[in-house]
């Protein structure tokens, strides 16, 4: 008789994901912040190649976009 | 192609372009179709964030400063992935307050203060107004260059007149422009929608014309970008330029930078304009938030290939910062220079499109109304028309707004302080930051902290950057730069307090940073905060909370006369009629007191055209009372959390109760189900209990009545009743036992004992039986010893009891029987197999109810075959249960008919033997 917690009840449900795709957003700009600075740069910047540096950002560029992107748009469709 | 006449022509099409597009943007606005309400057209409008600046600029900071000039748009891209938290509260805010620049959010946050208002429209003004000078200038510039070139655009406007100066005419043709479809409401939070529109297609052409540029240069002049790298790699001046060496300050520079973008983009006017002003829905912050970046990604992809082809290419391709203009001239090219001059010309024009419109509200708003409603003798004389003045200053503030900037870039276009003001400017705006940023978050923020801040770190901007830049310009003594004020050493602006080798912005940043957000945080912990501030604090920070959308603030009192005279005084009748249109009223209803509501929505509609600071200047002038303080707000915001969570808590335990009420229902039913089941019960025992003792009955009165019967008869007679009572008597034995089965009663007497033994001795026991019957009874036993732990007698009960049903429902013509003994696991089971009719699957579970009958066993019956008392197999299940084991009916394996499996479990090793 006693009430069942494991079982989550469905108006959590929504705050839930809600907190959940924050995370990620969150970890996405940590992501981010990570990519353009300095520790990971002056690592790529030792690379041989005329632009490895500029292509390296271009590239980090585009993966944050392109994740920027599934992720708002996922959201977009709850 | 390069002959005035058709360039003039080209340029001042594409600005009556513009006109036509922000006509039909406006026009289908009022038509209720708008054209802006998409999250793309927004992300496009966004992107009035590259400027001539970016255009050209870009370039010339690649050859200088390598990847740094990336940085400018790294920061944004950062901002634009908070927009679901930062941005977006930012936008609720603005759409509540009806805020209509960065002056007013930032003078709303802070008690709707009017100097502090005041001192960021100011400080706005100061740090742009050179922002616009230099788009002029790169119109200028970029027009020479294309009419002179191969020569040497170093065309000085002091030589010129203003007439012949393009900018001049542009500035012109855009601040009719601007007042046309800038100043079109008085309410500025309301939306531009045919200016956005035309920043939107600006945003596209600038695009277009740079990514036409680049693909011309990588594949046109050199043969892809593999050739155009091979080519640099074997240049060795060039091969360093695009890593971190070339960046200014290095690693630190780098992140200084960053930080700066990042500041800057939420923080400049025209940004705030079109991310937060502009903004029509809080959704398209979605798309925007990756949309914008991409645009970015794009404008800048070719940067890097045009800036090392243009340095490859040598003298003959100038100057960097023109590099866009002339590698197209250098390869003979007609139509590509002038679409990419339109290209430049559209990202200058759209910024000082957006940043006028900004620059003006906030000088109308925060500066000149503010001073305008101190005059007392307005109030009094001027009813009904001021209205009209607010549109006519706004109009006044375009045209000098505009003007100032073609001053500044007809006089000292020159200098270097011009050349270098985008990112001074950037770190000029990104003062407000703090006091924007901290204003969201921080909740004990005071006015006078975000006063002092501001105050500072512009302080330390001017000291650090625009006085540095105008001693380069020759304005101030150079001795500033190398020897420092007076020759304090330690005073050296570029290198304050000694702190030497960084990057110019990024040492500004710090140490302007440092002074401002010291003192907005140092004073706001010293300082008392006014009711209002302390309301408005609350307001801003928890902006997201989802019930305070619904909230009405005031609780003053005023009569609808009143408030509607104010209303039209300073707004005119129209926008008078739509904030009582919502509010039912007869026309005699002057002297009813106005609802809470209606307040709340005149001081929105004030705040829209004149500013939150001057609206609520307004609205004390005529409500008596104050707004909400604090603690309301506080208890609004509580209870609201407080109702949000103890809902939660109901909807928790009425679906327990809920769920009880189902389990007690059930429970009901069941207890009902039982009832039923003993009332049949006690009606079937009564009944078998009857038909033999009718029976014995009647046959020992027909004995005692007829003294004559013949021995034989009598001698019949006697057996039928011993044997009726032998049968009666078994009933009562079985009742017995079903009833010490039920209550627990029934006593076992375990013992370890061989399954098998004991099946053989059933098998024994029953055999003569089933032999009189005629059944043929096969025995198969897998296993022996099986040995388990049960009760010998009462096995063997049941074991006889299945093969006596067994015999009983097997074929009528051919009975047959089988007994199998097998291991299954660690259970022994013993089944017992007829080739009858078998048990239906339905009926497999009904077959262990108390008396119940099969329907073809009544037929059984009549033939000649023994019924049952129904209550065999309830009193083997119990056994067995009792037992610790399982007995079932299920599908026939080999003679095809039921099949009744017991299964018992192995004796324990020890106990064996």
């Amino acid at each position: 008789m006693s009430p069942n917690h494991d079982v989550p009840h469905d108006s959590h449900q929504a705050p839930h994901r809600d907190s959940r795709h924050h995370a990620r957003l969150i970890a996405l700009i940590l992501l981010a912040v990570l990519l353009f600075c300095p520790p990971v740069l002056v690592v790529i910047d030792r690379l041989p190649g005329v632009a490895s540096l500029a292509l390296y950002l271009f590239g980090a560029w585009a993966l944050v976009i392109a994740l920027g992107a599934w992720l708002m748009e996922h959201s977009a469709k709850h | 192609m390069r002959t005035d006449p058709i360039i003039l022509t080209a340029a001042f099409g594409y600005l009556a372009l513009l006109f036509v597009v922000a006509a039909w943007g406006d026009r289908r606005a009022e038509a209720g179709r708008t054209v802006i309400g998409s999250p793309t057209v927004y992300a496009l409008s966004i992107a009035v964030y590259c400027t001539a600046w970016t255009f050209y600029g870009s370039v010339g900071r690649a050859a200088e400063r390598g990847p740094s000039f990336l940085l400018i748009y790294l920061g944004p891209t950062l901002a634009m992935l908070t927009a679901p938290f930062l941005l977006r509260k930012m936008v609720r805010i603005a759409a509540r307050e009806r805020i209509t620049s960065i002056a007013d959010f930032i003078s709303a946050r802070y008690g709707k203060s009017t100097g502090l208002g005041a001192l960021v429209a100011l400080m706005a003004l100061i740090t742009i107004t050179p922002y616009i000078a230099l788009q002029l200038k790169a119109i200028t510039v970029s027009h020479a260059i294309l009419i002179n070139y191969p020569d040497s655009a170093d065309t000085t406007l002091t030589n010129e007149s203003f007439w012949v100066d393009k900018s001049f005419w542009v500035a012109l043709v855009l601040a009719v422009f601007i007042i046309l479809f800038g100043t079109r409401h008085l309410d500025a939070s309301e939306r531009h929608e045919g200016m956005v529109a035309a920043i939107a297609l600006e945003s596209l052409v600038k695009l277009a014309a740079f990514l036409a540029v680049g693909l011309f240069v990588v594949f046109g002049l050199f043969a892809g970008p593999g050739d155009l790298f091979r080519q640099v790699a074997l240049t060795p001046e060039l091969n360093d330029l695009m890593s971190l060496e070339s960046v200014p300050g290095g690693v630190t520079g780098w992140v200084g930078m960053l930080v700066l973008a990042f500041l800057a983009f939420i923080t400049l006017p025209r940004q705030f304009q079109v991310l937060v002003v502009e903004n029509v829905d809080e959704r398209h912050l979605k798309r925007a938030s990756w949309l914008f970046p991409l645009y970015m990604l794009l404008i800048n992809l070719f940067v890097i290939p045009i800036t090392l082809a243009g340095l490859l290419l040598g003298e003959a391709a100038g100057n960097p910062d023109s590099f866009v203009l002339t590698l197209p001239l250098l390869a003979g090219t007609e139509a590509l220079p002038l679409f990419v001059f339109i290209g430049g010309l559209s990202a200058a024009t759209g910024m000082v499109i957006v940043e006028t419109i900004a620059l003006s509200t906030m000088v109308s708003n925060q500066l000149v109304m503010p001073l305008l409603l101190r005059l007392k003798y307005l109030h009094i004389n001027y009813q009904g028309r001021l209205a009209g003045w607010l549109l006519g200053i706004r109009r006044i503030s375009i045209v000098l707004i505009l003007l100032l900037g073609y001053l500044y870039h007809a006089l000292i276009g020159d200098s270097y302080s011009l050349v270098t003001i985008g990112l001074v400017s950037f770190a000029g705006a990104a003062q407000l930051a703090p006091a924007l940023l901290l204003g969201l978050y921080w909740r004990g923020a005071t006015r006078q902290g975000a006063t002092f801040g501001l105050i500072a770190g512009f302080a330390v901007w001017v000291y650090t950057l625009l006085l540095p830049g105008f001693a380069q310009s020759g304005w101030l003594s150079a001795t500033l730069l190398t020897d420092g004020p007076w020759g304090i050493g330690w005073l050296t602006p570029y290198a304050l307090f000694g702190l030497n080798g960084w990057d110019i912005y990024t040492h500004s940043l710090l140490w302007s940073m440092m002074a401002n957000v010291g003192l907005l945080v140092g004073v706001s912990l010293f300082t008392r905060p006014t009711t209002l501030e302390q309301t408005q604090a609350a307001l801003f920070t928890r902006a997201l909370h989802p019930n305070l959308q619904t909230t009405s603030l005031w609780r003053g009192q005023t009569t609808r006369g009143e408030l509607s005279e104010l209303l039209e005084r300073y707004l005119g009748a129209t926008a008078t009629q739509r904030v009582f249109a919502n509010a039912p009223h007869r026309d005699d209803a002057t002297e009813e007191p106005a609802s809470t509501e209606l307040i709340t929505r005149a001081e929105q509609a004030l705040a829209g055209s004149l500013g939150s600071a001057s609206a609520r200047v307004l609205i004390n002038s005529v409500v008596r009372g104050e707004a909400v303080d604090l603690a309301s707000i506080l208890s609004i915001l509580d209870t609201t959390s407080q109702t949000l969570e103890s809902n939660r808590e109901l909807e928790q335990k009425s679906q327990e109760l809920a769920r009880i009420g189902e389990e007690l229902r059930a429970a009901n039913e069941r207890l009902r189900e039982l009832d039923r089941l003993k009332d049949e019960f006690v009606a079937m025992v009564s009944h078998e209990l009857r038909t033999p003792l009718t029976s014995i009955r009647a046959f020992a009165e027909i004995l005692r009545d007829s003294d004559k019967m013949p021995d034989e008869k009598r001698q019949h007679f006697l057996g039928v009743i011993v044997h009726e009572s032998q049968r009666l008597s078994r009933l009562i034995e079985e009742i017995l036992d079903l009833a010490r089965l039920e209550s627990g009663r029934l006593t076992l007497n375990p013992e370890t004992l061989d399954l098998a033994e004991l099946a053989r001795h059933s098998v024994d026991a029953i055999s003569r039986l089933q032999e009189n019957r005629g059944v043929t009874l096969n025995v198969k036993i897998d296993i022996e010893p099986a040995m388990i732990v049960g009760d010998s007698d009462r096995l063997e009960q049941v074991i006889i009891n299945l093969l006596d049903n067994a015999g009983k429902f097997a074929d009528r013509d051919d009975p047959q029987v089988l007994l199998r003994l097998y291991a299954h696991k660690k259970h022994f089971r013993l089944s017992v197999e007829d080739n009858g009719p078998g048990i239906s699957a339905e009926e497999r579970e009904r077959v262990f109810e108390k008396f119940h009958q099969i329907e073809q066993s009544s037929g059984s019956a009549t033939r000649g075959r023994p019924k049952g008392s129904g209550l065999g197999l309830p009193i083997s299940r119990g056994i067995v249960a009792h037992l610790g084991g399982r007995l079932w009916a299920g599908e026939g394996s080999t003679l095809g008919g039921a099949c009744l499996v017991m299964e018992l479990p192995n004796a324990p090793e020890t106990e064996r033997d």
